[in-house]
């Protein structure tokens, strides 16, 4: 950059090549705060480049998971100190991101020689998404290793072309700058071939990516060279925003890119960075308040609407403890217990009936069913958070509050009873752990997990059973061309032994909620309100300013649907902050939904009769009006949310397979559908929407 | 070695269905959805291997050509495909 003027520091050190500016660096004594992280790079850049699998990506345990390998303890302790989350907050660094997409390009070369037909393929589907808090080598890996390794894995997308659309506009456009670095750092640019005409067959792009990678070898002080290479961006983007006076804040001068330089090498402290290249912080960034602390966003009471919530929530989980302890084999179970899916209505193919999954209306106090529908009754709408609209299935929506306890506990309940009663069992008992590992594992995290011993005692459990027996289902008898042939539809298998297998589960479940239940559901309210307190106020913190309507309702909106009855006002509140909102009841509440939903269902179906054995003429039909009465609910949200009439393109999925089997415009279907939910609604009484249910 | 394996049994798979369409036989494979032609095409292409996903498309093209399902020509995507891909190389250096 020959343009720059002044005697700074970082403006005489662009006016330079790379390695005079590193030579300066050295000499004016900024090189020292680099000492650790160039003696790490130099280490990881020569690994990189050998073909050495340096992180290991993917899922462990169903889980995301990501490591740097081979690091030397204090390796280690570098990277925990100085890219933990917290310690770059510490540094007034809150544009940190809490999740990163890491990609198989900081180990570029392992995969082309390892897979050598196939490393852009590689290369690309390796990825995994992380959250930083937690994991400092994996904000290490994101602000630092990334942008060194996109640039050395440059050459080889040019001369590839493999990219498409923007990918491989950003890639070939941005050569000539990338080769210009590459040819500084005392790389064989030239020799690469990169822009030379090469065939495209296989083996002769193979053989182009050989001349690239023989000449991307290791040489002493790379990984210096690289980091002052990703200084020299930072500086010519701070000298292309300066005003008259040579300064600009921090605000004008960052966006993601250079956030996310300013992180890897000055840990995201812009005081640092601006003291490195020997100018002045601008006015607006100096200040003489302490630096910004999150005090306000550590740990946060729980708000009174919540409480009230997690009361029901404790009662829910005595109904299911009760409905499940008094359980008998030789009883029916009603479908939908505890609703695993928002319909409710269900053409069960196996007998040829129309379930209602109303098992909680059936099992559960009525008061307590109140209350849930009093509490859960309402979402916020996201397009205007203000306005609170109808939820379709409060009692989902309380299991979803619930969460993994309720899951893995009933979960175990039904596996038993599925394995004794014949249908479908989802696992079985032995495999129960496995099944809800993802479960088992928030519980863990959640300081509250189901021990070995319960887990076991459940798995043994298994051995109280009768050997199984077959049932046989529905028999159909054709007779064509004089043959007889039998069908059976299904056969499923039954065993003895329900009860004692269901106070084992029982006792393991008490025991559990004994040790655990208090403070399993306090932390579930903080589990969302945390991350919704954090998001508010580092943004306070980063911007000055607080995150707009939308994007706070959308980090809160678990708080808000889960435990503050879709009041987003509420969730404002619940961190401490001052509301732009009052929220403003447009939906249902206490809308009778099951009925609702049968009601849309005989609007839908005028009085023809419906068949749900699947081997009857009308059944895909029957089938398609069952669900788009369950998809009434859905509908009404809708309307209620924008205010209207909702409009092809936002019901699409509604209406369009009824639309597609019967080769009828949408449209039309929609302006039938719109009637009739219309017309059911009008079947009850229009309540006050009254005042939020806080 | 993964990648290797794939484009191994997509290239046989290739070998058979053409074969198969080539015989007397009772069942024509062109009815069925051929995943193993845009496996391959996406395996050359995502490499930047354009002569290798031309022959593909060609193939797929020559394959399907007769083919016509539901007063659609199925060949006819492979074919402008492999177009664009010789575009490509002719103007790539």
């Amino acid at each position: 950059m020959s343009g720059i003027v002044g005697a700074a520091f970082g403006a005489r050190a662009l006016r330079s090549t790379l390695p005079v500016a590193l030579e300066l660096e050295r000499a004016e004594g900024r090189s020292g705060s680099f000492q650790r992280l160039d003696a790490l790079l130099n280490r990881l850049v020569e690994r990189m480049l050998a073909g050495d699998a340096i992180a290991e990506f993917g899922m462990e345990r169903n889980r995301p998971h990501f490591a740097l390998r081979g690091l030397e303890p204090e390796e280690r302790i570098f990277i925990d100190e100085q890219y933990a989350l917290s310690a770059l907050e510490e540094r007034g660094c809150f544009f940190a991101p809490e999740e990163v997409a890491l990609e198989g390009v900081i180990q570029f070369a392992h995969y082309h020689r390892g897979w050598s037909r196939f490393g852009a393929r590689a290369t690309e589907e390796a990825q995994v998404k992380i959250q930083t808090k937690g994991s400092p080598q994996s904000m290490f890996s994101w602000a630092v290793l990334t942008p060194i390794a996109e640039l050395l894995y440059s050459p080889i997308r040019v001369a590839g072309r493999f990219e498409r659309g923007r990918a491989l506009e950003k890639s070939v456009g941005g050569w000539p700058t990338t080769q210009a670095v590459l040819a500084d750092l005392g790389l064989d640019v030239t020799g690469m071939g990169v822009t030379e005409r090469t065939g495209r067959w296989h083996n002769q792009q193979l053989w182009r990516r050989e001349q690239i990678l023989a000449r991307l070898q290791y040489r002493p002080k790379l990984g210096t060279g690289l980091r002052a290479a990703l200084t020299r961006f930072l500086a010519e983007r701070y000298y292309a925003k300066v005003d008259k006076k040579g300064q600009v804040t921090r605000r004008r001068m960052l966006n993601r890119e250079y956030e996310q330089l300013l992180i890897a090498i000055f840990r995201g402290s812009w005081q640092d960075f601006v003291a490195y290249l020997g100018e002045q912080l601008h006015p607006d960034d100096i200040t003489d308040k302490p630096a910004p602390t999150l005090l306000k966003a550590q740990r946060v009471e729980l708000p009174s609407p919540a409480e009230v919530r997690l009361d029901v929530v404790r009662r829910h989980w005595l109904a299911v403890g009760q409905v499940e302890r008094a359980q008998r084999a030789t009883d029916l179970l009603p479908a939908g217990l505890v609703p695993e899916g928002d319909n409710y209505l269900y053409a069960d193919g196996r007998t040829g009936q129309l379930v209602v999954l109303d098992g909680w209306r059936l099992r559960f106090p009525p008061d307590l069913n109140s209350d849930i529908l009093r509490l859960w009754g309402s979402q916020y709408w996201p397009g205007q958070p203000q306005r609170v609209v109808t939820n379709p299935n409060p009692q989902l929506s309380l299991g979803g509050a619930a969460g993994p306890a309720l899951r893995f506990w009933h979960g175990a309940f039904l596996t038993l009873w599925y394995m004794c009663r014949g249908g479908w069992s989802r696992t079985t008992l032995r495999d129960l752990g496995r099944y809800y590992e993802r479960d088992l594992l928030e519980l863990h995290d959640l300081g509250c997990s189901v021990d070995r011993e319960s887990l076991d005692s459940i798995a043994n459990a298994e051995r109280l059973l009768g050997m199984p027996r077959e049932v046989a289902g529905k028999r159909e008898s054709i007779q064509s061309a004089g043959i007889q042939i039998e069908i059976s539809t299904e056969i499923t298998t039954e065993r003895d032994g329900f009860e004692r297998a269901r106070d084992v589960i029982s006792t393991a479940r008490d025991g559990w909620a004994l040790a655990h239940l208090e403070a399993y559901l306090e932390r579930r309210v903080q589990q969302v309100l945390e991350p919704a307190n954090r998001f508010y106020w580092r943004a306070i913190a980063d911007r000055g300013k607080p995150p707009t309507l939308k994007q706070f309702a959308s980090a809160a909106s678990a708080l808000t649907d889960d435990w503050l009855g879709g009041d987003v006002a509420a969730a404002y509140s619940a961190i401490g902050a001052d509301t732009p909102i009052a929220s403003e009841q447009v939906g249902r509440p206490a809308l009778p939904r099951i009925e609702f939903v049968q009601k849309v269902l005989e609007g839908l179906s005028t009085g023809q009769r419906l068949e749900f054995d699947p081997m009857k003429d009308r059944y895909r039909e029957s089938w398609d009006l069952v669900s788009m009465a369950n998809a009434g609910l859905r509908y009404l949200r809708v309307m209620e949310g924008i205010g209207s009439k909702p409009q092809l393109k936002a019901v699409h999925g509604i209406v369009e397979r009824y639309a597609e089997a019967r080769a009828v415009e949408p449209q039309e279907i929609l302006d039938w559908y719109a009637q009739v939910v219309e017309w059911a609604l009008a079947q009850f009484p229009t309540q006050d929407p009254g005042a939020l249910n806080r | 070695m993964l990648y290797e394996e794939v484009e191994k049994l997509a290239l046989i798979d290739l070998q058979i269905i053409e074969h198969g369409s080539k015989d007397d036989s009772e069942f024509d494979f062109r009815r069925l959805s051929q995943p193993s032609f845009k496996t391959l095409l996406d395996l050359y292409r995502g490499e930047g291997y354009f002569e290798n996903a031309a022959v593909i498309c060609e193939r797929a093209a020559d394959f399907l050509l007769t083919h016509i399902s539901g007063g659609e020509d199925l060949s006819e995507p492979f074919r402008q495909e492999a177009q664009e891909l010789r575009q490509l190389i002719a103007e790539f250096p």
